[in-house]
């Protein structure tokens, strides 16, 4: 019961901010519910326990990834959209949504799911390990990904432009 | 678990030699422009066509091990050293084709050299991939690359869009993929190509979870090849692109697509066959004749060769159709599948050879036309007269239309023949006709090309210049074009080998 | 030698090839560019020849046949063989292409290296085609000919030749990729791209009707049959001059050669099923040709119209289904591109003059011009079958054939019908030539034109000759042909039952060997010599 009501919790703390993430105008405010969103799915992992996905979610996403979103977001003058609030779309985005829900749903609902009844285990010294030894291709080689990634990143920002590079143009027009 | 058993280096490391020198070779090209000083424009270019033929020579003379190394993440064997070569092939007519246009235009990009390698280097993994956490690793070094390949033209902005778009879109289609790796994972246990087939056999996979992270998984796929319904990037990123990188997005990364999206049909087979054969039937078909009426409309050469490219994906998942077909069909069918995956499996290999030839053949004219990437310097109107005043030119890129609309005697006749008799064989002759109908829409619009260029007069804004060392590549490209048309059984023979092997 | 007669098939198919490849050493030199071309054409000529020379007509079967695996193990083979009907259409290829060079020396002043080379690569299509044994290979050249056809339209045709060029690629298309899926069906029943093991398959009724159907479309697209024939005065009025007499003479009969060596052997329920609405839409199309070319007020395009009234001819006579009316069908074959490709050139030559071709412009012309009149006016004989000219023995042994046909329904009502064809055709050739060339000579820009020149003449005459020749002995053809076109139809003799019971012999057995009972052999084709 107590479980129930964790997961509960955890649940909403990751569905509510979602949702204003979706609804905010302001990008500054969607960043911070994003940061609950992805702290209450940090929160699923680990009480399903998943340690090490759970504290790369608290790294990754909220250490990394969303600190960038928000740098970002306050660091550059974003236009605040007015005029159409783009309601128009949240019809088929919301249908799109609620079919691929449903899907899922289904799907998962109709696995003859076999629960396992032993305490979880620590698993970082594990996965650490399977990384170290089976997984080292991909280990290594994503070293590899990431210099990619490092050069695009590095071309898109090498010359400083004063109405800022053609993405920051982008931005604006994916900004709903 | 914890005894960290040391593989058979030695031997791992010979077999992983061609990965190996790509890419240390992307690393070897990023240092040296950072380093020396003195380079001129072209230097680096050099440097990567060494470092490709190195690859071509390593690969054909070391003998390559067979089999799957690196704890069973990577297969070698004949297909990944099929799709090595293919791969690096493209490569180095891409490198020569944007030598040319640094030289003229001074719009010199060093970072384009080792994104080249390092997309290359994701695709020989996607190819040799056999485990779908390889396969990511794979297409996440490919996209990586060309999404900046793509986009990378700074202050052009359709390019700066092209790849803008392409970036987003690619990540929703990775997101899809993962997602279906997961459910996969979730079904059977692992992401091991080999622990995969032994759930399927094995019949413990839970069905649901199966196909839903099957269908998902092809959605990442047909983004990739540029599957309508996942087609809606293409134009604009074949447009905005430089017509170089176009090439190369055109030919290696449906070549890459096409590789691991054939492994992992096989893979899946029977399972894939009851649960996607209609939806890929339908999309197939849907692919190819969208791609062919929309290219009709197109005033833009690229944007033109961009929706084609859709519907040759088309008649290759036409193909992939036809491997499916079989495992529908009663006894007597599946007593013919074998045949029929093999010719089916073969035909793409062919198909994809000779698509590579005459888009990269068309797209190496289109870069030593367009001078100015993306700024509506494409217009098939400024090709008028071309054959006049540049008749190598002219007549490459003719033979490459003539190609892609697959009349004889060129290679893409004999790539749509093998494609559609095994369509046939596998009793799908509606479907065979439908792609028929789609190569007749078709020759309209590769035609207009080489009526604007033959029996137009040219126009004020025609293209004037050339670069010869481009053109005499393209030129080449057109050679081999008719060749394969004429002979084309040595290859296909040769890919025939290629595929036996790889199908389980 | 030898190397050449082991493989002369190839060799003449191939040599006009390597002399548009070898055309492009002359860089810009247009001069010895076109004699190396016309030399070409005169070598290929010859090496046709000895295939005329040494082909057995008593034999009827493939000759100098050719076999190397080509795809697959020996599914697909490069397999060229000649047998009466390929010998004379290929020596008919041969034959016009030096006079089709000779009679570009004026006419083609542009580009005219690649006209060279496109029209020889059209040469060896067409020799291909002609000569092919295996279908893929057949399909090969079938499709590879609409290349330079396409170029030399497009090229150097008139006003509107992107758009003719572009309709005759098409439509030519439309009927050849259904044929593609056809070919792909037989060779997965039959395991081999192989015409002869395409005979000995048994297919099914319904598909035979349906490849029958795939087949016919594109031969008839090619003929052209009526009501597909919209494509050909658009290609024809369009196209140089050169571009219409080949096209006429050689590319149309492709289609007609088509349906006999393969429509109508393989599918022969399919044939008798659809015997009677090809044969309808022949006769509509002869008649429609006739009336639409009596209303032209353009020389050429008259001519174009004349042509699909003469193949509707030819069709009429391969669709009556006996030997004479099949032997009737080719002889018209080689007929109409000796008379319609002399008249195409003679209508060049007027144009090269005046630049117009309304026959409005003209009027008296024989006081100018008297020699070119006297070949315009035997031309026009022979095309509307003046006893004495080739037209003439096509024609009536098509209509003898009808006639007497036992498969047609109400087939003397269609030779009937047909036969008021050959009036009209008569009448509207006749009056043309007249409004052309008798009367007053009362356009002033006529009055200076110079007769035909030398070059003209050396054109003309051996086509003329032939015409002659043709009319006055067509044993030199029917007997190369005649086993040949039984051999052909052999198929079809067991699946065909006559639709009149009335026929004079009857069906049953119909022999294994030697004179099929339901051909109508050699007795009636005897007299004809």
């Amino acid at each position: 019961m107590t479980g129930d009501l964790i997961f509960i919790l955890l649940a909403l703390l990751t569905l509510v901010p979602a949702v204003w993430v979706v609804m905010s105008r302001n990008l500054v405010h969607a960043g911070f519910g994003l940061l609950f969103t992805l702290f209450g799915a940090a929160g699923l992992y680990a009480y399903m326990g998943a340690d090490f996905i759970a504290v790369a979610q608290l790294m990754v996403y909220i250490g990394g990834v969303l600190v960038l979103v928000l740098f970002t977001v306050m660091m550059t003058h974003v236009p605040r959209s007015h005029g159409n609030h783009g309601y128009d779309r949240y019809v088929p985005a919301s249908v799109f949504a609620l079919l691929t829900f449903g899907v899922l749903y289904k799907t998962i609902t109709s696995v003859n799911w076999s629960a396992s009844t032993s305490p979880a285990e620590p698993t970082i010294a594990r996965i650490g390990a399977q990384i170290m030894t089976d997984f080292i291709f991909p280990f290594e080689y994503v070293s590899l990904v990431l210099l990619a990634a490092m050069i695009g990143a590095a071309l898109l920002t090498r010359e400083e432009r004063p109405a800022g590079p053609a993405n920051a143009a982008k931005d604006t027009e994916v900004a709903p | 678990m914890n005894d960290l058993a040391i593989p058979d280096f030695g031997r791992e490391i010979a077999a992983l030699l061609p990965f190996l020198i790509v890419a240390g070779g992307g690393l070897l090209v990023m240092v040296t422009d950072a380093l020396v000083k003195t380079l001129r424009k072209d230097h680096l270019s050099y440097l990567v066509l060494l470092v490709l033929l190195s690859v071509i020579v390593v690969q054909t003379t070391s003998g390559t091990p067979e089999g799957p190394v690196l704890n069973g993440l990577l297969l070698l064997g004949n297909f990944s050293r099929f799709f090595t070569y293919l791969f690096v092939v493209i490569g180095v007519l891409t490198t020569i084709f944007a030598t040319g246009i640094f030289d003229r235009d001074g719009n010199y990009r060093p970072e384009f050299y080792p994104l080249l390698l390092f997309a290359i280097l994701g695709m020989m993994v996607l190819a040799a991939a056999n485990d779908l956490l390889t396969v990511y690793l794979g297409l996440e070094t490919m996209s990586l690359a060309t999404y900046v390949l793509a986009g990378g033209v700074r202050g052009n902005a359709p390019s700066s869009e092209a790849g803008f778009k392409y970036l987003m879109l690619g990540g929703f289609s990775s997101a899809f993929f993962l997602m279906g790796v997961a459910f996969v994972y979730g079904a059977c246990g692992g992401t091991g190509f080999d622990q995969i087939a032994a759930a399927l056999h094995s019949g413990s996979a839970p069905m649901p979870f199966l196909t839903l992270g099957t269908g998902l998984m092809l959605v990442g796929f047909g983004f990739k090849v540029a599957m309508v319904p996942f087609h809606m990037w293409t134009p604009d990123v074949y447009d905005g692109a430089p017509a170089y990188v176009t090439g190369f997005m055109a030919t290696a990364i449906k070549a890459a697509g096409f590789a691991i999206l054939l492994r992992f049909v096989l893979l899946t087979e029977p399972m894939l066959a009851f649960a996607w054969y209609p939806v890929l039937t339908v999309l197939a078909v849907l692919t190819m004749s969208l791609g062919n009426i929309v290219a009709l409309v197109q005033g833009n050469i690229k944007r033109m060769l961009a929706w084609s490219s859709i519907a040759h994906a088309g008649y290759l998942l036409l193909g992939i159709v036809a491997i499916l077909a079989p495992a529908l069909g009663g006894p007597e069918m599946m007593a013919r599948a074998k045949g029929i995956v093999e010719e089916g499996g073969a035909a793409l290999l062919f198909y994809l050879v000779g698509y590579a030839l005459m888009n990269l053949a068309a797209f190496g004219i289109i870069n030593v036309m367009g001078t100015e990437p993306g700024v509506d310097g494409d217009q098939i109107s400024r090709y008028a007269g071309l054959s006049r005043r540049q008749p190598v030119a002219a007549a490459t890129l003719a033979v490459a239309m003539l190609s892609l609309a697959g009349i004889p005697p060129m290679v893409g006749f004999m790539a749509k023949f093998y494609i559609f008799s095994v369509v046939v064989k596998a009793g799908l002759i509606p479907l065979a006709i439908i792609g028929v109908i789609n190569s007749l829409i078709s020759v309209y619009y590769y035609l207009r090309v080489i009526v604007v260029m033959y029996m137009h007069d040219t126009a004020e804004d025609s293209y004037q210049g050339t670069e010869w060392v481009s053109v005499a590549a393209a030129g080449l490209l057109a050679f081999l074009i008719i060749y394969l048309g004429v002979m084309p059984e040595a290859f296909h023979r040769g890919a025939e080998i290629v595929f036996r092997q790889i199908s389980f | 030698m030898a190397m050449i007669t082991d493989h002369i098939l190839t060799w003449v198919t191939f040599v006009p090839l390597l002399g548009a490849v070898a055309l492009w050493l002359f860089g810009r030199r247009e001069g010895p560019a076109r004699i190396f071309a016309l030399a070409v054409s005169l070598v290929d000529f010859v090496l046709s020849l000895h295939l005329w020379f040494h082909f057995d007509a008593a034999r009827g079967d493939d000759q100098f046949v050719e076999r190397v695996a080509w795809i697959g193990n020996g599914q697909v083979s490069y397999h060229l063989g000649c047998d009466g009907i390929s010998l004379v259409l290929a020596l008919l290829t041969t034959f016009l292409g030096p006079l089709i060079i000779l009679s570009t020396w004026k006419a083609i002043t542009s580009r005219v290296r690649e006209f060279l080379a496109f029209f020889l690569l059209l040469q060896t299509a067409m020799l291909g085609t002609f000569l092919a044994r295996d279908m893929l290979l057949f399909y090969v050249f079938w499709e590879a000919m609409l290349i330079p056809m396409y170029f030399i339209i497009g090229i150097w045709g008139g006003q509107r030749r992107i758009y003719a060029a572009v309709k005759f690629f098409i439509f030519t298309m439309v009927g050849s990729v259904f044929m593609l899926v056809g070919i792909l069906y037989l060779f997965f029943q039959s395991g081999s791209m192989e015409l002869t093991s395409f005979l000995n398959l048994n297919l099914e009724h319904n598909a035979q009707l349906w490849l029958f159907a795939a087949f016919f479309l594109a031969f008839a697209i090619k003929v052209p049959v009526f009501p597909l024939h919209t494509w050909l005065p658009d290609a024809h009025v369009e196209a140089p001059t050169a571009g219409s007499v080949v096209l006429a003479g050689v590319l149309l009969k492709m289609g007609t050669y088509g349906m006999l060596r393969f429509a109508m052997p393989l599918f022969p329920q399919g044939v008798a099923y659809f015997a009677p609405a090809v044969s309808i839409l022949a006769v509509i199309g002869i008649i429609y040709g006739a009336l639409v070319a009596l209303v032209q007020p353009d020389i050429k395009k008259l001519v174009a119209y004349s042509s699909v009234s003469h193949l509707g001819f030819v069709v009429l006579g391969l669709f009556s289904l006996n030997s004479l009316g099949v032997a009737g069908g080719v002889f018209q074959m080689l007929a109409h591109g000796l008379s319609t490709g002399a008249l195409f050139l003679l209508v060049g030559v007027i144009y090269e003059r005046r630049h117009t071709r309304e026959i409005s412009e003209f009027g008296g012309l024989a006081h100018v011009m008297p020699l070119y009149a006297t070949f315009f006016m035997i031309a026009t004989l022979a095309s509307i079958g003046l006893p004495g000219l080739a037209g003439f023995v096509g024609e009536f042994t098509i209509l003898l054939g009808t006639f007497t046909s036992e498969f047609l329904p109400a087939a003397r009502v269609m030779a009937i019908l047909a036969a008021t064809g050959v009036v009209l055709g008569a009448f509207f050739m006749l009056w043309m030539v007249q409004r052309v060339f008798f009367g007053r000579l009362a356009n002033d820009a006529n009055k200076n034109l110079p007769d035909l020149s030398w070059r003209e003449v050396v054109v003309l005459v051996p086509l003329l000759v032939f015409m002659f020749v043709l009319g006055v002995h067509p044993g030199l053809v029917l007997d190369k042909v005649d086993l040949s076109i039984q051999k052909v139809l052999a198929p079809l003799e067991a699946q065909l039952v006559p639709h009149s019971p009335a026929g004079h012999a009857a069906i049953p057995g119909g022999g294994e060997e030697g004179a099929p009972a339901i051909l109508l052999v050699n007795s009636d084709a005897e007299d004809l010599r």
